[in-house]
């Protein structure tokens, strides 16, 4: 009996300590935990061992080794289980939760029911369109709606009324949100615009204080930060209102019909190697030979470069001068070439080979169609994908653009001409005296000269090419600001609200896409406005705190929800607000010069397929916000002790001041935690991709692989165990192309258990040619990318973009001079102090007895 | 009670104001009106009067604090009366830490000394004390000022330490026996005798009409009785009416050479109007003035003559040739209303300059008082628009805690720190908040409601200076200490339209609206029954009374009718003075029907109190009626009735009615209570012995323009589900315009491809 009771002691024992050591505390904790439990435990208790109880009701406490603050961590948890303990059977809670989401989806499955009716249809609307009644009715329709619409706009509500008002508005907002389709979308548009109309609207007549000098200029500037907002929401929705989803048109059959197109690849500075892999995609184009040239444009007289070209056959024009950079590098390639067609595509993006298939057809139908634009894609990630690693998890900030804008633009025809991955027509482009040189944005600028003169435009948005992303965050934001100085050239010297051709459609998308780039100040003014009241004491917004919270959050709110519904796959909510932020600062300055001296500015090379070697903080570029960082720090505290010591009265003034500092403190942190750059090792980028090939073995083997990335000198393949056994020095990898088989040579440079590193042998053109052709090119490569990244919630977005602020504050204290690391470990430590005491979910499992 | 209190507060400063003016311009005519002294021995009647301390200007008892600080008592004798004695019976306490040999009151009639009273440390807090006044320092405008010398203990002492006071309690009182004196026959005196601004009780001026009274007649008493009834102005008035006898004091006769009094039967006729002023036939203490015509029609003229033309007069007879009003008046230019459409110095609201300085370690606060339109719309207003501009001397040092506190109708506004700079700087601009001001309505506890509709508001600007507290022992003399408020000072009402949802009786309580909105009463009909009683004609003198005080102008261009005509009435309000609750007209569906007997009222789910002295416009309190009840019951029983015009929309009709016509002096008597004013609201107010409720129930109509989107905006803000209805149809029109709209532009964008 004894023997048995110290063997069950000892198995018991071992069990908890397994091979660890154990210091001297521990042991007596344990051992007289065992005792206890062996002495005056029941065997069982609540269906478990009771000898096992701490590790299943405590799992965050080890007995091995006792900590100071255990006994806290025991009374919370004690606790928690006491109020919160669930039993292992199945809860009501759940039952409830499983009859709501029923509920709901029966609710949904109406709705969606409802979204079926014909009146939703837009056939059934367009086929009483040839009603002759229609062409009186609806100019009466709009002016009704409209002197209703300002109605709703600019009655003043108290504040009890504006909460009712809007507060059922929103229930009606959530409910067209859940209706699929485009025509709820149109009423959460219209919805939404009523609302943030009605906010400028009080903005405008009742929140300023003409009594106050210095509030009555703040407040105004402020007013005007936030008309130019509200202008840019309401041209957004012009924009975005119906994406057009333009499909691919297929060619005639005969491929004679078909026209000849020049391509042309311009490049100045970049790597050789870059553009290799693009002449090569370029030369895979499934396209009529005899109809496609290639032109490598180098801007750079390379010697390199020459060779290259005359190596793989591809056309190589220079020239003396720079001039005009890439607009005069095409202009004078243009003057040396014949095609009917003119593509262009910057260095890096390599194109696949059904580029022209999928994009030409259009042209074909409508002689006007002057540009067909397709989206740029990038297989590296930006710096901002890369500091704050999101790649492919949420979309960059190229994907509104090209996701949406773009798109939008298309149905008013209004698409932009984006320097790279377009099509142009010889005829019109000529007729404008080739690409535009008076702006640093030589490409809209071209694209709005072509629409002046009544050419059409289109936009395919499938990524048929894709390229590298700009390297650092330095050279990111260098590229914005040119955007934004030739965007506001432009604005001054061929304005597109004014000037002849254009259709007030056109004006508009140009318009705000030139307003876009205009964002800088209006931004900075938001992230400094609440300090008006927190620091100086004025109140820029003349009404109560619980007024501006009425009036703000639905404005917000609506216009927030409804973006998170038409953006949602292309730009998740919070994050653009993050993007913009990083530039603000940056494209102020250039913005404000070049609408006033637009000839002011040069253009700048946008450097590519650099590296970074260190993990580092860029203070150069994340100084302004620090600063801004340090003065809304100051507010908040400044805010805190006005809590305290200020007069009640003021108190939910200064909680809503609180609120908007906080959250511009969240937004800067994203901003700072772009500014520490990653680790970029590699020099070329790996692609990572996920399609089998097979292995050949020189025995003649043939092995099953899952290639999960390449790029241009090798690939790396993913197979079992086994099979990565038998790999030798030597292999053959098969890929497989529009159903033809491709065998590439490659020698095995690295071998892991289930992985194996490969690196390409014969590296001559023919062979180049089918491996990008394999690899970068295939037309189906990008298209799956986009189906992976998630729906917009905004909550979550919130909560995403929450982290990444606290890791960028993290990255700030890290790289800070020298008590701040020291307190950023001290500060971890009290937070994962103070979450280890937080109570642990247990997992109670009922065993047979 | 504290209603009450607060209007013998404004009468008090009335008192206090004109005491003030006589001081500047001290008048001489009293004497030269001196009656012969043949005269003097016919009049041998006293007259008592004991003055408590509320009537003497203090509702609660007076604190002295601080050494050398006073308070003035104020109070007037009458024209007609000669001041023979005079007593105060002061009743004080003493602060208990004041050393009785050193601390004393000093008494001063009229600024000469008249005693001094050591404290008793017997009874120091309880001490009663008769002094005698040398009635030879008696004026017309009198002030009997207190002050205390103090002093504590210590050696070291600070004049304004907090140890240092005493209280007038309130049983301090005034007595005086006066003579009265015979008056001469002389027109030049008026108003006097028959009022006398140095008499601060309310006026009481019987009025004598023979015959049945014609409505000319009584056209013309109306317009006399409405002057008596501006030149009272806060004091109140009422005009008892008697038919043959002439009442034992002063009282006003009309009579034509046809209808007069019995006892002025002998008298000449005239042959034009004539205004006379003559002896009781029996008391010649008394006076009579005759307002005389050789008919009604002459009446009128005889009674706009002495309306517009006391100026001119002298002698005791005076005919009137000619009296009319050359242009017609504006609406909202009544005399007493703040006019509003300029921004108004302060110099213009006081009657005296002196009016904006005090003077003193703790000064009196400088008031400035004014009347407003009942139906000012201040919806979404900012607040008024102050530009405050103040000098004072100069405290010793920045922060020491001098201050001026803002207060309106006794509600703090805000307070300004008093700097070394000694003057405001440049004006200081700030906003006077309104109880709907929308940036101040969320935080509940600063709805202020500061403006007073109708009734008079008054702006305190109260003083503070700091006491100088050295710590050491030397001889601090501060000087005396000054402040004045600039009368380049403005407030500013304009900008607002006159805009108010009727029926609305509080506004007619406070202010006779609508019908002093022209100040002549030009707008307004009143419709008596055909039986003119007493009684009934007493109530319609009474308010004209009423509205004169209201305006401070004489009710020269109303209109008198004893039956409906549509045609009379439809361009004007009608103010209705009915006994028996005959309507006669004005539809079935009021909320308040009765006759002698039988009585219905309409009562609302919810008596919604329109917040007292809230702005009209302001708070929307519609209520329909959802109980009825009938009863027959005989007591006592009379209303206020407020209703829609039948004959217009615009127009408005006040209803004076009671059960029997002796059931009128309920209406009178609470028309002339401000307590029971301030009581009065909605549209119906009954009255019945010893109580009066107000109801708001029934249909409401607005009066009064709007800008179009002022008028949209107002009536949608109270339907915000509407406005969401509206809304969502908008929401729908667009979208389905904009998608059919855009459903053909894709279209046609997808098929240029296909040409």
């Amino acid at each position: 009996m004894k023997e048995d009771f110290s063997s069950i002691l000892r198995a018991r024992y071992r069990h908890y300590v397994g091979v660890k050591v154990v210091s001297l505390p521990g042991k007596c904790v344990l051992v007289s935990w065992l005792l206890f439990s062996a002495l005056f435990l029941r065997n069982r208790i609540a269906g478990c061992e009771s000898w096992r109880l701490p590790e299943v009701f405590f799992p965050h406490i080890s007995l091995i080794r006792p900590q100071l603050l255990d006994p806290l961590r025991i009374v919370v948890q004690v606790f928690w289980l006491f109020f919160m303990r669930t039993p292992p059977q199945k809860s009501r809670t759940r039952g409830f939760s499983r009859r709501l989401r029923y509920a709901v989806g029966g609710a949904k499955g109406r709705l969606q029911g409802l979204a079926n009716k014909a009146w939703l249809q837009p056939s059934f609307w367009q086929t009483r369109d040839a009603n002759v009644a229609r062409r009186h009715r609806q100019p009466l329709t709009i002016a009704l709606a409209a002197v209703l619409a300002v109605l709703c706009i600019t009655v003043p509500l108290d504040p009890l009324a504006q909460f009712v008002f809007a507060t059922a508005l929103f229930g009606i907002l959530l409910v067209f949100n859940r209706l699929p389709g485009r025509f709820p979308q149109m009423l959460m548009i219209v919805l939404s615009l009523l609302i943030s109309c009605r906010y400028i609207w009080w903005r405008c007549s009742s929140t300023l204080n003409f009594d106050d000098p210095l509030g009555l200029a703040l407040g105004i500037v402020l007013l005007l930060a936030e008309l130019y907002a509200w202008l840019v929401l309401l041209l957004g929705y012009f924009q975005n209102i119906w994406p057009l989803n333009r499909p691919a048109k297929s060619l005639p059959k005969d491929t004679a019909d078909w026209p000849s197109v020049d391509i042309f690849v311009p490049s100045y500075n970049e790597d050789l190697e870059v553009v290799r892999a693009t002449i090569y995609a370029c030369q895979g184009l499934d396209w009529p030979k005899d109809k496609l040239e290639i032109y490598l444009l180098d801007d750079g007289r390379r010697d390199d470069f020459r060779d290259f070209a005359r190596d793989v056959g591809v056309h190589y024009i220079t020239r003396d001068d720079n001039r005009h950079a890439k607009a005069g590098n095409i202009n004078n390639a243009l003057k040396q070439s014949r095609g009917e067609y003119v593509a262009i595509f910057d260095c890096d993006h390599i194109p696949t080979r059904a580029f022209l298939q999928l994009s030409m057809g259009w042209f074909l139908g409508d002689p006007k169609l002057a540009l067909v634009q397709t989206p740029h894609h990038f297989f590296s990630p930006d710096p901002f994908e890369r500091n704050l690693s999101n790649f492919r998890k949420v979309p960059n900030e190229g994907g509104l653009f090209y996701g949406l804008i773009q798109n939008g633009n298309d149905l008013w025809n209004g698409t932009f001409f984006c320097g790279s991955c377009a099509i142009i027509r010889r005829g019109p482009l000529e007729e404008i005296g080739g690409v535009a040189v008076e702006t640093v944005t030589e490409d809209a600028h071209t694209s709005l000269r072509l629409h002046r003169l009544g050419y059409n435009s289109a936009y395919i948005r499938a990524p048929l090419a894709a390229g590298l992303a700009t390297e650092t965050l330095s050279a990111h934001i260098g590229q914005r600001i040119r955007w934004a100085r030739g965007m506001a050239q432009i604005l001054r010297l061929d304005n597109p609200l004014r000037g002849p051709g254009l259709k007030l459609r056109q004006r508009l998308c140009y318009f705000n896409a030139m307003l876009h780039f205009l964002s800088g100040i209006p931004r900075l003014v938001f992230l400094l406005a609440p300090l008006a009241f927190l620091l100086l004491h004025t109140y820029i917004i003349y009404a109560p705190a619980i007024m501006i919270f009425l009036y703000v959050l639905p404005h917000m709110l609506y216009s927030s929800v409804v973006n998170a519904k038409i953006q949602g796959r292309y730009r998740h909510s919070f994050w653009g607000e993050v993007y913009e932020t990083v530039l603000s600062w940056y494209i102020a300055r250039p913005t404000t010069v070049a609408l006033f001296a637009p000839h002011k500015g040069t253009f700048n090379v946008t450097a590519k397929g650099g590296l970074i070697h260190e993990k580092y903080f860029d203070w150069v570029m994340s100084r302004p916000y620090i600063l801004l960082v340090l003065l809304n720090a100051f507010g908040f505290l400044v805010g805190l002790w006005r809590l305290y010591a200020g007069p009640s009265n003021e108190i939910s003034a200064v909680l809503l001041n609180l609120f908007w500092v906080v959250y511009n403190l969240l937004i800067l942190g994203g901003a700072v935690a772009v500014a520490a750059e990653a680790k970029q090792l590699r020099s070329d980028h790996r692609v990572q991709v996920r399609f089998p090939v097979a292995l050949e073995l020189p025995s003649g083997h043939l092995l099953h692989a899952q290639l999960v990335d390449f790029s241009l000198s090798g690939a790396r393949v993913e197979l079992s165990p086994d099979a990565a056994e038998q790999v030798g020095q030597q292999v053959n990898v098969i890929m497989d192309r529009a159903g033809r088989e491709y065998s590439f040579a490659m020698t095995t440079v690295f071998k892991g258990r289930e992985v194996v590193g490969l690196r390409l042998c014969d590296q001559s053109p023919s062979s180049m040619v089918n491996y990008v052709q394999c690899t970068f090119a295939r037309a189906d490569n990008w298209v799956s990318w986009k189906q992976n990244m998630s729906v917009d919630k905004p909550l979550t977005s919130m909560a995403a973009v929450m982290s990444i602020s606290i890791q960028g504050y993290r990255r700030l204290l890290r790289a800070g001079p020298r008590p701040l690391p020291q307190l950023l470990t001290t500060i971890n430590a009290l937070v994962g102090m103070a979450k280890s005491l937080r109570p642990q979910p247990i997992l109670i499992r009922v065993e047979e007895a | 009670m504290s209603q009450r209190d607060k209007t013998l507060r404004a009468s008090n400063t009335c008192r206090w104001l004109l005491l003030v003016l006589w001081a500047v311009c001290m008048p001489t005519w009293a004497e030269q009106l001196m009656p012969a002294p043949s005269e003097w021995r016919q009049a041998e009647e006293l007259r008592r009067y004991d003055y408590s301390l509320t009537e003497l200007g203090f509702p609660q008892s007076v604190l002295l604090r601080g050494s050398e600080s006073s308070a003035g008592l104020s109070f007037g004798s009458r024209l007609d009366e000669l001041v023979e004695e005079a007593t105060l019976d002061l009743g004080f306490s003493f602060s208990p830490s004041l050393v009785p040999h050193l601390s004393h009151l000093k008494v001063y009639l009229n600024g000469e000394f008249m005693s001094a009273v050591a404290v008793d440390p017997e009874k120091r807090l309880q001490q009663k004390v008769s002094i005698p006044l040398n009635t030879r320092y008696l004026a017309d405008f009198n002030q009997v000022r207190v002050q205390l010398v103090g002093q504590p203990p210590e050696e070291c002492y600070s004049p304004d330490s907090p140890s240092i006071w005493a209280e007038l309690t309130g049983d301090t009182r005034l007595r005086t026996v006066s003579r009265v004196l015979p008056v001469a026959n002389n027109l030049q005196q008026l108003p006097a005798p028959f009022f006398d601004r140095r008499d601060y009780r309310a006026l009481q001026l019987p009025v004598v009409l023979t015959g049945e009274g014609s409505l000319e007649r009584l056209h013309a008493a109306g317009i006399v009785t409405s002057w008596f009834g501006a030149l009272a102005s806060w004091r109140g008035a009422s005009f008892p009416v008697e038919t043959e006898r002439l009442p034992k004091q002063h009282a006003l006769v009309f009579m034509t050479n046809t209808q007069r009094p019995k006892a002025l039967q002998d008298f000449p006729p005239v042959s034009a109007p004539t205004l006379q002023m003559i002896s009781h036939p029996e008391n010649p203490a008394a006076k009579l003035l005759l307002i005389q015509g050789r008919d009604d029609a002459d009446l009128i003229q005889a009674a706009r003559g002495l309306v517009l033309g006391s100026e001119l007069l002298s002698g005791p007879v005076a005919e009137i040739q000619r009296a009319v009003q050359s242009e017609p008046r504006k609406p909202y230019d009544a005399p007493n209303w703040l006019p509003t459409d300029r921004p108004v110095r302060f110099g213009e609201l006081v009657d005296n300059l002196n009016q904006l300085q005090v003077e003193g370690r703790t000064p009196p606060p400088v008031r400035v008082g004014f009347q407003l339109p009942p139906d000012l719309f201040t919806w979404r207003s900012r607040g008024i628009p102050v530009e405050l501009d103040y000098r004072y001397s100069p405290p010793v040092e920045d922060g020491s805690g001098s201050q001026m506190s803002l207060s309106i109708n006794e509600q703090f506004i805000e307070a300004f720190n008093l700097t070394r700079k000694g003057f405001s700087g440049e004006a200081k601009r700030f906003r006077v908040p309104l109880l709907n001001d929308g940036f101040l309505s969320a935080n509940q506890r600063l709805r202020i409601p500061a403006f007073k509709v109708g009734s008079r508001n008054q702006l305190e600007f109260k003083f503070d200076f700091a006491g100088i507290n050295s710590g050491e022992c030397k001889s601090l003399a501060p000087a005396q200490r000054y402040a004045v408020v600039d009368a380049d000072s403005t407030v500013d009402f304009t900008g607002f339209a006159h805009y108010i949802e009727m029926p609305n009786l509080r506004a007619f309580a406070n202010a006779a609206y609508p019908f002093t909105r022209m100040a002549d009463l030009s707008e307004t009909a009143v419709l008596l029954p055909d039986s003119k009683n007493k009684e009934i004609i007493q109530t319609y003198l009474q308010l004209m009374g009423f509205a004169g005080a209201s305006s401070g102008y004489p009710a020269l261009a109303m209109a008198l009718y004893d039956d409906w005509q549509e045609a009379a009435l439809k361009d004007r309000d009608v103010l209705l003075i009915a006994a028996n609750g005959q309507l006669a007209q004005g539809g079935e569906d009021l909320p308040l029907l009765f006759d002698r007997s039988e009585r219905m009222l309409q009562k609302p789910r919810k008596n919604i109190v329109s917040e007292s002295d809230t702005w009209a416009g302001a708070a929307p309190t519609l209520a329909s009626a959802t109980t009825e009840v009938e009863v027959r019951a005989s007591g006592p029983f009379a209303a206020l009735l407020g209703m829609r015009s039948p004959y217009n929309d615009d127009r408005s009709v006040v209803a004076v009615l009671a059960a029997h016509p002796s059931d009128m002096a309920l209406v009178r008597e609470a028309l002339a209570d401000s307590g029971k004013i301030a009581e009065m609201y909605g549209s119906v107010v009954v009255f019945r012995e010893g109580g009066q409720a107000s109801f708001n129930v029934g249909d409401k109509y607005y009066v009064g323009k709007l800008r179009v989107w002022d008028l949209i905006w107002y009536h949608f803000s109270r339907y915000p589900m509407l406005l969401g209805i509206i809304s969502i149809i908008v929401v729908l029109m667009l979208a389905v315009v904009l998608w059919r709209l855009l459903g053909g532009v894709a279209r046609r964008r997808l098929q240029q491809g296909d040409e």
